[in-house]
């Protein structure tokens, strides 16, 4: 890709050594087969150096907080001590998009505390995309995220060529959206995008008629700083102190977390919301929020103040994730390290 | 007016234009959340755009960046256009990202670029959402065009302020690849200065902002527009802020707009393929995106591969070689142009044409007027004759004038109009028709497009005509029927000193042209157009017009043109020896069979024409009266092709005596050839030996055979016996002072060497039924009346010009002569001397051996020869009188026997 954003041929010098080579090589692609016309697109040249990439999409109507929640996660995602916990290692598959998310996104948010604009409607790619080196399996494997718009993912007729290729889904609940708990512009009856979503999922990949769609999908509750305080549920998960952090890499709670989850849902009368449970094969449910606390408008933008910035519980639903599509061992997320304190 | 207050409750307007307002909705009748249509005018148009602009109706910029910075995009789609102007917006929560965009619909034919672009300070753009619920009325399209031109004056001023160097480097991009899209990359010094215009402007940003959200609050508006202000008071100050606001996004993004105007200003628009556009965009990729789309800075990093060119305005571009490195200096010398002369100027340089292509780029180019390094400005003297406003507008400045138009007027539009490309000359044609009303209103007017137009028609190259426009005008004006002495006129206005010489492609092209759009022609004959031609490139000219079906001209050519110079080298050589050649015309009739072919489709049927045709092209050949060797050198050339016509033409100028008998016999074996009293075809009377073929000396320029004659008392005899023929001299046009030296007078039917007084008509001998009785009074008559009609054309030109309805005098135009060409290869030429040296050979073989010329002449010429002389036909002549002889010997044979035996009987 060149500086002007478009694309050339390239081709190794013959007077060219390997780190000379590599070093031209640090930002190619390659063309993506089958697209063409307006949708014609390249792919990070690494891309399928991985096997079966992990494709990750994240659902929900606007200003339900996938932006916010997206960037946290990749924020945490990438720390490298983080994951060492886990036993992965972590790059960058695309350095140049990497960089430029990291820039324009992460970091004004986890630093700055800038709020970041909704998600433009517009054809949907990459948000970022990683390498993942399981080192107790010595497997890797590269996953890629989309962040959507919301108008777009509610859209019956919106292009979404990116769900032909995904295999996991991140689904946020915005609970001010629900009536129990938002009042009376909330909805009974769920985030419309959920169903859209599964619906053209299972057109595109061809399991309509099956009784669950074999993608893991993980259904995240977001914005819990609202709540926390006031739902049982939901403050169990986020003990006062901040002493979640260890426990956020233990994916032996994620059920009994999920079934906290899904009995909030429930008790608050979100039923709609609990979709992608009951239509995904392999799902879990989680508590989260991406900033810790409100927005505060300044100017025209949204800042949140750096000393109450703190996004919780982020990591946690992409671990599942990736544990429910093997990246991380499946095995993980048995039951057998829960805790009982809780 | 605003985005409520023209819907009508009864009839809707005449140019109806929809709304759609698109803005952040909590909860809409779906269920979702985000921006969606949450007002219109029909839902019909929803259902239509909703998809359209998926991609298209959003916007990237947190409301408080660049507050008021709305982006203004055109969008034609399906049949239908669409103005959007989006707002950067928060959510219901004030969370920045969301949009207002306020688009009407409406057809293409109303929104144009032009007032899409002017509709950037409509003062009823939404500036907050509506209550809920709200219908939208019906705009009147009418109106909103009004505005617009507001709006677009507002742009062009600008525009004019533009940087010279980003709207160059704009244009040269576009013209390099017109059928291209185009991204807009601001520069980093127009970022740089967006950002200072924003920070000044911020605190009375926010307060006006403050304002615009109490003013458009729900509930402080009652009406259904999204904009629409209050009536009475508190619609003027509801209209006040709106207009505030509108102004300052002009002001915010006039720079875009600008460079869109400007852009739009100089290529002009095209149905077709309108220039659609977006001014302020964080992006470029998805469908449906317009023409141009300007960019606010680097485009985000896409894996989508973008397919429109992407430019940074400023960056520092690699220098250009070749066409792009001349189409860059034009596109500096439109933008110069465009910001000193405005829209208008640059409108009437451009071609009526839209650009779709590099080519149309290059014709452009090559078709502008360029003095001292800039683009002539026209002045708008061509206005009032394509716009019947501006029309009327000068008649009113000069009406009671009794004298019409000042011809300093009328001379500068045609100075004018002399620098315009043929195209536009064509269109000025067809408007100022010979039928057309304004021409009848206006003749001066009508007389100088009529004259620049076939001024034009006649000279313009056609090596620039890449897309045919010289050929459009040429036949325009021929279709327009100028008046001949007009076309006259001017080409003796564009003919050099010495007159058209036809073996320069610049001439030949003028001449053919005036044939063709209809010439007078006797005006170009006394005025001895064609001087500087040789009468063999005459000739040719005149079979190359006998062939493209313009017989006429041929006609003109053989019977007016060629007899005057025939008639003048033999009267009394002079200048005109050096034009006129009898050797390059004996070798042009030799090479077509004396033109046989020609002849009846320059003549037609008329006998009598065709017989004139043949006269001229032998007196052309060896002057007149021919001799025995002239005649038997023209019944070889011609072989069987001869005609009646041309036969007669031949004994009306062959001398009397032994040249005529040869005429007589010939067509007298004619006649019983056709009626198989002889042998057909290839029998020929054996040549008696004394006669050579012609052309190799025959045909030698006439005045060393006059000089010789001056000092020989006898050359007429010598030359007659040892030399092919050579012009004669009728004797009653010479006399011993006519010139230094004297031809041997010959009259036309007598003897050589017996001069006939020229007061005495011609005892004894019969009077040729087909010579021209008065040839020499003829050409007196000529000379004189080219005498008179040149003195009263300079005359005419010193108290008119080219244009006679002008009133007042005007100097005649200057005549410039016709560009210098290399002379071109004549097409139909034939070989020279030095390439036909077996042609040669065999002249010089007739020289010595007159006996064998038949043989020599058959075994050399090659094929013609062989055709028209068979070998069979000469060995069956060769049979028939050995026979003829067998047989009378074998009579008087048998008589002498019978006689002896007679006479022995007796005894």
């Amino acid at each position: 890709m060149t500086p002007a954003g478009t694309y050339e041929r390239l081709e190794r010098r013959p007077d060219e050594d390997d780190i000379q080579w590599n070093h031209r090589r640090l930002n190619v692609y390659r063309m993506c087969p089958g697209s063409a016309g307006s949708s014609q697109h390249a792919l990070p040249g690494r891309y399928g150096d991985f096997g079966e990439p992990l494709v990750i999409g994240m659902v929900g109507e606007s200003a339900s907080g996938k932006t916010h929640l997206l960037a946290a996660m990749i924020g945490m995602f990438c720390d490298a001590a983080r994951m060492t916990r886990i036993g992965l290692s972590v790059g960058a598959l695309d350095l140049a998009m990497h960089d430029q998310y990291m820039r324009e996104q992460v970091r004004p948010f986890l630093d700055n505390g800038q709020g970041l604009l909704g998600t433009r409607p517009a054809p949907p790619e990459f948000t970022d995309a990683f390498w993942v080196h399981n080192r107790r399996t010595g497997r890797d494997t590269a996953i890629a995220f989309f962040d959507v718009s919301g108008e777009w993912l509610a859209s019956h007729e919106s292009e979404t060529p990116f769900l032909g290729a995904v295999n996991g889904l991140i689904f946020v609940v915005d609970p001010a959206r629900i009536r129990r708990l938002g009042g009376a512009g909330g909805s009974v009856t769920g985030d419309p995008s959920f169903g859209i979503v599964l619906d053209k999922l299972a057109r595109i990949r061809g399991f309509e008629g099956s009784a669950f769609l074999p993608v893991p999908a993980v259904v995240v509750i977001g914005k819990c700083d609202l709540l926390r305080h006031t739902e049982d549920l939901v403050g169990r998960w986020f003990p006062r102190g901040g002493q979640d952090d260890q426990e956020e890499f233990d994916l032996g709670t994620v059920e009994e977390e999920s079934e906290d989850a899904y009995a909030f849902l429930w008790t608050v009368e979100a039923g709609g919301w609990l979709a992608p449970f009951v239509r995904c094969a392999d799902s879990t449910l989680h508590f989260a929020t991406a900033t810790g606390t409100k927005a505060v408008l300044e100017g025209d933008g949204e800042t949140f103040p750096l000393e109450l910035l703190k996004p919780r519980r982020t990591l946690k639903p992409l671990l599942s994730l990736l544990a429910m599509s093997g990246v991380l061992e499946r095995d993980k997320l048995s039951p057998a390290g829960r805790r009982g304190d809780r | 007016m605003n985005g409520a207050g023209t819907g009508s409750p009864g009839r809707g307007p005449e140019q109806p234009v929809h709304q759609i307002l698109y803005g952040w909705a909590e909860r809409d009748s779906g269920g979702n959340a985000g921006v969606r249509p949450i007002a219109h005018s029909g839902p019909a148009t929803i259902d239509r755009w909703a998809e359209r602009l998926e991609h298209v109706w959003a916007t990237h910029e947190a409301a408080g960046e660049n507050a008021g910075d709305a982006s203004l995009a055109y969008l034609v789609l399906d049949g239908e256009a669409a103005v959007l102007r989006k707002l950067p917006a928060s959510n219901i929560l004030g969370r920045p990202g969301a949009t207002l965009t306020h688009v009407l619909v409406g057809a293409p034919e109303l929104f144009d670029a032009r007032t899409a672009l002017g509709l950037a300070a409509w003062p009823g753009w939404a500036s907050a959402l509506p209550p809920a619920g709200t219908r939208l009325p019906v705009l009147d399209g009418d109106e909103l065009q009004e505005r617009a031109d507001d709006g677009l004056a507002r742009l062009r001023e600008a525009a004019a302020a533009l940087p010279a160097a980003e709207l160059a480097a704009l244009l040269a991009r576009v013209l390099g690849e017109p059928e291209a899209d185009f991204s807009v990359i601001a520069s980093g010094a127009g970022r740089a200065e967006s950002a200072r215009a924003e920070a000044s402007r911020e605190e009375t940003g926010r307060a006006e902002a403050s304002r615009e959200e109490r003013t458009a609050a729900p509930g402080d508006s009652d009406g259904p527009a999204p904009a629409e202000p209050a009536a009475g008071t508190d619609a003027a100050r509801a209209e006040e802020p709106k207009a505030a606001a509108a102004a300052r996004a002009v002001a915010s993004s006039s720079r875009a707009l600008g460079l869109m105007t400007a852009l739009v200003d100089i290529l002009g628009e095209d149905p077709a393929r309108p220039w659609t556009f977006a001014s302020r965009e964080s992006t470029d990729i998805g469908r449906h995106q317009p023409r141009v789309v300007f960019l606010v800075g680097p485009p985000k990093r896409s894996l989508y591969i973008p397919d429109r060119r992407r430019l940074e305005l400023g960056a520092p571009v690699p220098a250009a070689v070749g066409a792009q490195a001349e189409l860059g200096a034009f596109a500096a010398l439109l933008a110069e142009f465009y910001q000193r002369s405005g829209w208008r100027a640059v409108a009437r340089v451009r071609p009526g044409a839209p650009l779709r292509s590099l080519s149309d780029a290059e014709v452009w180019r090559r078709s502008v007027p360029v003095r001292d390094g800039r683009i002539a400005d026209p002045g708008g003297l061509v206005d009032p004759l394509l716009d019947d406003t501006a029309l009327q507008s000068l008649a009113h400045e000069y009406r009671g004038r009794p004298s019409g138009y000042p011809v300093e007027l009328v001379e500068s539009i045609a100075a004018e109009l002399r620098q315009r490309p043929a195209e536009l000359l064509e269109r000025l044609l067809s408007r100022w028709s010979r039928t057309s009303p304004r021409s009848g209103r206006h003749p001066q007017l009508r007389s100088v497009v009529e004259y620049e137009a076939v001024r034009a028609g006649l000279t313009a190259p056609l090596d620039d005509d890449l897309s045919g426009h010289v050929r459009t005008l040429v036949g325009r004006v021929r279709a327009d029927g100028p008046s001949p002495t007009v076309v006259a006129r001017i080409v003796l206005d564009l003919t050099p000193h010495g007159g058209l010489d036809l073996e320069r492609p610049a001439h030949a092209r003028l001449l053919a042209r005036a044939l063709v759009i209809g010439v007078d022609t006797r005006l170009l004959t006394a005025e001895r157009a064609l001087a500087a031609t040789s009468s063999g490139r005459l000739l040719r000219f005149a079979v190359d017009r006998a062939r493209e079906r313009d017989p006429a001209a041929a006609r003109w050519l053989l019977t007016e043109v060629l007899p005057d110079r025939v008639d003048e080298a033999l009267a009394h050589g002079g200048p005109t020896q050096s034009v006129h050649d009898f050797r390059a015309v004996q070798e042009q009739l030799r090479g077509g069979y004396l033109l046989t072919e020609e002849v009846p489709r320059i003549a037609g049927h008329d006998r009598t024409r065709q017989l004139d045709c043949h006269r001229e092209l032998f007196r052309a050949a060896f002057g007149q009266p021919l001799d025995e060797d002239a005649v038997v050198w023209l019944l070889r050339e011609a072989g069987s092709r001869s005609t009646p016509a041309m036969l007669a033409a031949l004994r009306s100028l062959a001398r009397e005596g032994a040249a005529q008998d040869r005429v007589a016999r010939e067509a007298a074996d004619r006649y019983f050839r056709e009626h198989g009293l002889l042998p057909a075809e290839g029998w020929r009377r054996p040549v008696p030996a004394r006669p050579a073929g012609p052309a190799p000396t025959g045909g030698a320029s006439p005045a060393p055979a006059r000089a010789a004659q001056a000092h020989d008392p006898a050359p007429a005899h010598r030359h007659e016996t040892a030399h092919p023929p050579g012009p004669a001299h009728p004797s009653h046009e010479l006399t011993s002072s006519d010139s230094g030296y004297l031809p041997r007078p010959v009259h036309p039917s007598g003897p050589a060497g017996h001069p006939a007084p020229p007061a005495d008509p011609p005892a004894g001998p019969r009077p040729d039924p087909y010579a021209r009785p008065s040839r020499a009074e003829r050409q007196a008559e000529r000379r004189g009346a080219r005498e008179a009609r040149k003195q009263a054309k300079l005359d005419a030109r010193r108290r008119s010009g080219p244009f006679p309805e002008h009133p007042a005098g005007r100097p005649a135009p200057s005549a410039p002569p016709l560009p210098a060409s290399p002379p071109e290869a004549p097409p139909s030429a034939p070989p020279s001397p030095e390439a036909r040296p077996d042609h040669d050979h065999d002249h010089h073989r007739h020289h010595d051996h007159h006996h064998d010329h038949d043989h020599d002449h058959d075994r050399h010429r090659g094929r013609r020869g062989r055709e028209r002389r068979p070998v069979s036909g000469r060995a069956r002549s060769g049979a028939l009188e050995l026979v003829g002889f067998v047989l009378g010997t074998v009579t008087l044979a048998v008589l002498l026997v019978l006689l002896v035996a007679s006479l022995m009987g007796r005894l």
